[in-house]
């Protein structure tokens, strides 16, 4: 705009609410040059596309949002509830596991949408030169840290909690003709089902697919195979390497399927009551033996669990660990097992509960 | 509805503060990084705010619309901060490109994307690069939807001043996004 338009006249034309004296200074400006016309044109062309990005962007799914919830009440308890009342007087309802300092952890850790090979980014830069050579598409990240879960939707509806110190990757094209995700760790899937764009979550030795469903997939680094658990619908299993030539299982409601150590997919009876627990803020043992559970309770607290002796390790564990402050947790966890616990910093370490020896 | 927040959280209802914060938290998110440049900075900014107005429920008074009272609570909130050296104004393009453009239903061709993605990028960057005040005006106005007498009150000055920052940063970008206006414009 040439700077003799008044600037507050151009925005009153955009509204369309210039009255008599202004629609003339403007007249005048126009006629002054043919070229005006243009730039005019374009000044409200490029507010209407300013709308449709923002618009565009208001429908986007918002990652942090569990994690700004958590944040805000992290804050609230820590500023308002005196340490004595805290088990008992807390003022709202946490889904998260407890965090200390949640801004700081936001940096450190949270949902960041990671521009893993570029993201959106590289997408902008490099979409010219990806249609010419065929480079993979880049992936956008989005990742938990220990102790922190997420929940968000990807870009087709599909609902995905993301359980603690877990990753999952998705292709920049997702949804363009394949839904494929990549995932480490574990995770919750609600499928906005759609046979023409069918859904796979690639994990460990397996890839699941969809058939409309709810269901999760664990692919944590100890676990030697990968595990889909199905609540609703059904998921054809596949080994990851093998997904063209036949051979899946198809896993029930109820069931949990993964591979044999031949490689073949094996169907079983799942406990979904529990399998699911997790995506409620719950986290349940079964009678699994200790030294099987602390893996997982370091995740869940982002603490890193000792015992003083291996012959501990064999006791089982059966606890059911709904969100509370994590002392109180491990204080409820080392009554369950009958044992004594001493945190120091980060580190936990369990005891006999009559060990003469001073820890 | 605003009401009925408003006297919830005045009378210590914690579901009406969930609700306030389901409401708001995305959009004020998105205003408070156009805002700081860093989803860090903004993110801690949002949640300070939500916390004060649990904090302080007793004692809140919400004179204008709630929309704008959260708005402003963010947008003075960053001023402070700026003020006071907490936030630096980091406004890289990548910072500001990487909550643009995904896809959302219903799906569109990865050239589409493409070039949506392109635009989107552009304007970002052109926005984060214009004063202050116009950029403050801008977002609000265009991306938030707000009216002029709205941004207004949320920055506090007169809808007057608020039309000559708009004009202002509409003539700014229409000259940085000029290549992509002629196109768009022979395109359609």
């Amino acid at each position: 705009m040439s700077d003799d338009l008044d600037p507050r006249i151009l925005a009153k034309w955009l509204l369309g609410s210039l009255d008599s004296d202004e629609q003339r200074v403007l007249d005048r400006w126009l006629a002054a040059d043919p070229a005006r016309a243009v730039e005019l044109a374009q000044a409200r062309e490029l507010w209407r596309r300013a709308g449709e990005v923002a618009r565009a962007q208001a429908v986007q799914p918002d990652a942090h949002e569990a994690l700004r919830w958590a944040g805000i009440i992290g804050r609230i308890r820590e500023q308002d509830a005196p340490p004595s009342t805290r088990r008992t007087g807390r003022p709202l309802t946490l889904e998260l596991p407890r965090r200390r300092r949640p801004v700081e952890r936001w940096v450190a850790a949270a949902v960041l949408v990671i521009a893993a090979g570029g993201g959106l980014w590289a997408l902008t830069h490099h979409g010219k030169e990806r249609q010419l050579a065929e480079v993979p598409p880049p992936m956008r990240t989005y990742e938990t840290a220990r102790g922190e879960r997420a929940e968000f939707r990807l870009g087709d509806g599909t609902r995905v909690m993301l359980n603690v110190a877990s990753r999952i990757r998705v292709p920049a094209d997702f949804g363009a003709r394949v839904r494929d995700v990549y995932l480490e760790g574990g995770a919750y899937f609600e499928v906005v089902h759609d046979s023409t764009r069918p859904f796979a979550v690639h994990a460990g030795d397996i890839v699941a697919r969809d058939l409309g469903t709810e269901f999760t997939v664990g692919a944590y680094p100890e676990q030697r195979h990968a595990r889909v658990v199905v609540r609703q619908g059904l998921v054809a299993l596949h080994r990851a390497a093998a997904e063209d030539t036949g051979g899946g299982a198809t896993v029930h409601p109820g069931q949990q399927g993964r591979l044999d150590d031949g490689g073949t997919p094996k169907v079983q009876r799942a406990d979904t009551t529990a399998e699911f627990a997790w995506t409620g803020g719950t986290l349940v043992f079964d009678g699994v033996p200790l030294r099987d559970a602390l893996l997982q309770l370091g995740r869940w607290f982002d603490l890193e669990f000792r015992l003083s002796a291996d012959s501990l390790g064999r006791i089982h564990l059966a606890a059911t660990l709904t969100n509370q402050p994590t002392d109180d947790a491990l204080r409820f966890l080392a009554a369950s097992l009958g044992l004594r616990s001493e945190r120091r910093g980060r580190v936990v370490t369990f005891y006999p509960a009559f060990d003469g020896s001073v820890p | 509805m605003e009401r009925a927040w408003i006297e919830g959280i005045v009378a210590g209802d914690e579901s009406a503060f969930e609700a306030l914060f389901r409401c708001y938290n995305r959009e004020l998110f998105r205003f408070a990084l156009k805002m700081t440049g860093s989803p860090d900075d903004a993110e801690d900014v949002v949640q300070a705010v939500f916390v004060a107005v649990w904090q302080n429920r007793a004692s809140w008074v919400i004179r204008s619309g709630l929309r704008v009272y959260l708005f402003a609570a963010v947008r003075n909130r960053i001023l402070q901060d700026i003020r006071n050296g907490q936030v630096r104004r980091r406004l890289e393009p990548d910072v500001l490109t990487f909550s643009t453009g995904y896809p959302s239903a219903p799906f569109r061709s990865p050239d589409q994307m493409v070039q949506q993605a392109d635009f989107a990028a552009a304007l970002a960057q052109a926005v984060a690069a214009l004063p202050p005040r116009c950029r403050e005006a801008f977002v609000l106005t265009r991306e938030h939807g707000m009216t002029y007498a709205e941004a207004a009150a949320t920055m506090g000055i007169s809808p007057h001043t608020v039309m000559v920052q708009i004009g202002r940063a509409l003539a700014a970008l229409r000259k940085s996004l000029a290549p992509f206006l002629v196109a768009l414009l022979l395109v359609r």
